[in-house]
């Protein structure tokens, strides 16, 4: 199970896009739930997802099969474990002030996107490692040796921007369903599954972590997260060109010689450069005009007071 | 003196970290980095240009005598195949001068980084993230937080997705 889950964190910055409109239809119409309700999840007062976590738990979830409410529910559930284990790997950055300013900065964004009532949890976790995660359901973690190459909240926005993407269009979520359905889709139809029979397909799933970092990521769902965050964050009032100095600052930290903490990122991922490239080549005239530095850009400095 | 020094010293930086790049689609270079500055000069395919910095989706550049702006989208800034010049816009990041970050965050957790065993070896931390999910906000509070720094909300709509090249090969990683 573990095992399972860390290979969806290599959704980093940018995971891969498996989206197979047939089994989430097939997905909408088979019985069974969760518990975790995903309007009650939706506030964040609700502490609903701090309930324990463990693994009989998380596999309940990726077994079962339910409605459109459902498949969310099983969708945050999975979040959670995924998030938690990060969380096992790297704490979270020792700074009240700093996660409380990262979730006022993807809230709002998050509220220009079309997945407003998803639980969204950002934290910055403590490890010099450049990265960002995002997991299923609306949890984002960034890494502190990301957040410390940034100069302007517009820089965060283009992050966070870019992962609640990866949220919003399910980008690892399907994966997961993809390879449920591809592999089992038959024995979850069965209303006969026995023990075992859930024993056996948790430990297959396992498995499917390892050949998931095996096989690679899609780039496309990288472009997309880059296309589609770059109006996020427009839309929320911030500097649309922002995305292309932190992929300036990413491209530099690659190339820096003895440097470790992209090690991870550039062995799974497009190069910045060719992602820079895509972006511009995509640009509109409209989109290039809220290319300028938002008004909230020096409050980053603030941050951790 | 001083002005010519100042001039001196600005060139010396441009020439470290400048980088020149392929042009890979005809354009213009404009006076100012907007599509309705005067244009000071052309560039065709395959000419070479100096970067010498960046506004926004346009790239300031060096063509012959002439200086002035074009857009990203007219130039080629992949690596270029290891030739020893930077990739076109690294070198623009401010890394490359050690001028980047705002120096509020220093990570206690040494030098380490996350890497696929960590992540393999751990275990769930049901504490962490019972406190991550406590600096969970409002969306009215993060509305409220944006007003403050008086930033508005714009209707945009979505790009559309790039029609896909039949050339592209895809990505695996090894």
């Amino acid at each position: 199970m573990k095992f399972f889950l860390t290979s969806l964190l290599f959704c980093i910055f940018f995971v891969p896009s498996v989206g197979h409109a047939q089994f989430g239809d097939l997905l909408k119409k088979l019985p069974g739930g969760l518990s975790v309700d995903s309007k009650e999840q939706s506030k964040p007062s609700d502490k609903s997802d701090s309930k324990p976590i463990n693994d009989q738990g998380m596999l309940g979830g990726l077994l079962n099969l339910g409605t459109s409410s459902q498949g969310e529910n099983e969708e945050i559930e999975i979040g959670r474990g995924i998030t938690s284990t990060i969380l096992g790997a790297a704490k979270l950055f020792s700074n009240n002030n700093l996660q409380r300013y990262v979730n006022l900065v993807g809230q709002n964004i998050a509220q220009h996107s079309e997945r407003k009532n998803l639980p969204w949890t950002f934290g910055i976790v403590d490890t010099p490692s450049i990265n960002a995660f995002a997991a299923p359901g609306g949890y984002i973690l960034v890494t502190s040796g990301l957040f410390a190459i940034l100069d302007t909240e517009d820089e965060l926005a283009a992050i966070l921007a870019h992962e609640i993407v990866h949220v919003n269009k399910k980008h690892h979520y399907n994966i997961i369903q993809k390879q449920k359905m591809v592999e089992f889709g038959s024995k979850f139809m069965s209303s006969s599954l026995g023990k075992d029979d859930k024993t056996g397909i948790s430990k297959r799933l396992i498995n499917m972590g390892g050949e998931l970092i095996a096989r690679g990521l899609d780039k496309d769902a990288e472009y997309e997260a880059d296309r589609d965050g770059v109006i996020l964050a427009a839309r929320a009032g911030y500097d649309a060109s922002a995305m292309l100095t932190v992929l300036s600052k990413l491209q530099a930290k690659a190339r820096t010689k003895g440097d470790e903490s992209m090690k991870l990122f550039t062995a799974t991922h497009p190069t910045p450069s060719d992602r820079i490239q895509a972006l511009s080549d995509q640009m509109t005239d409209e989109i290039e005009s809220y290319a300028i530095p938002s008004t909230a850009a020096e409050r980053i400095k603030k941050s951790t007071k | 003196m001083k002005k010519n020094l100042f001039l001196i010293l600005l060139t010396f930086h441009q020439t470290i970290f400048a980088s020149t790049v392929s042009v890979k689609k005809d354009g213009d270079i404009r006076a100012d980095p907007s599509n309705s500055a005067t244009v000071v000069s052309t560039i065709k395919n395959a000419d070479k240009v100096l970067i010498l910095g960046r506004k926004g989706f346009w790239v300031e550049v060096k063509f012959g005598n002439s200086k002035g702006w074009t857009k990203i989208s007219n130039l080629d800034i992949k690596d270029d195949n290891n030739s020893g010049t930077s990739d076109g816009l690294s070198v623009l990041s401010g890394l490359a001068s050690g001028r980047v970050g705002t120096g509020n965050i220093v990570s206690a957790a040494g030098t380490r980084g996350l890497d696929g065993d960590q992540i393999k070896a751990a275990k769930n931390d049901e504490v962490q993230f019972k406190n991550l999910t406590n600096s969970r906000v409002r969306p009215e509070e993060a509305t409220s937080f944006a007003k403050a720094a008086g930033l508005n909300s714009r209707n945009i709509s979505y790009l559309e997705p790039p029609v896909p090249n039949s050339t592209d090969q895809p990505v695996t990683n090894n």
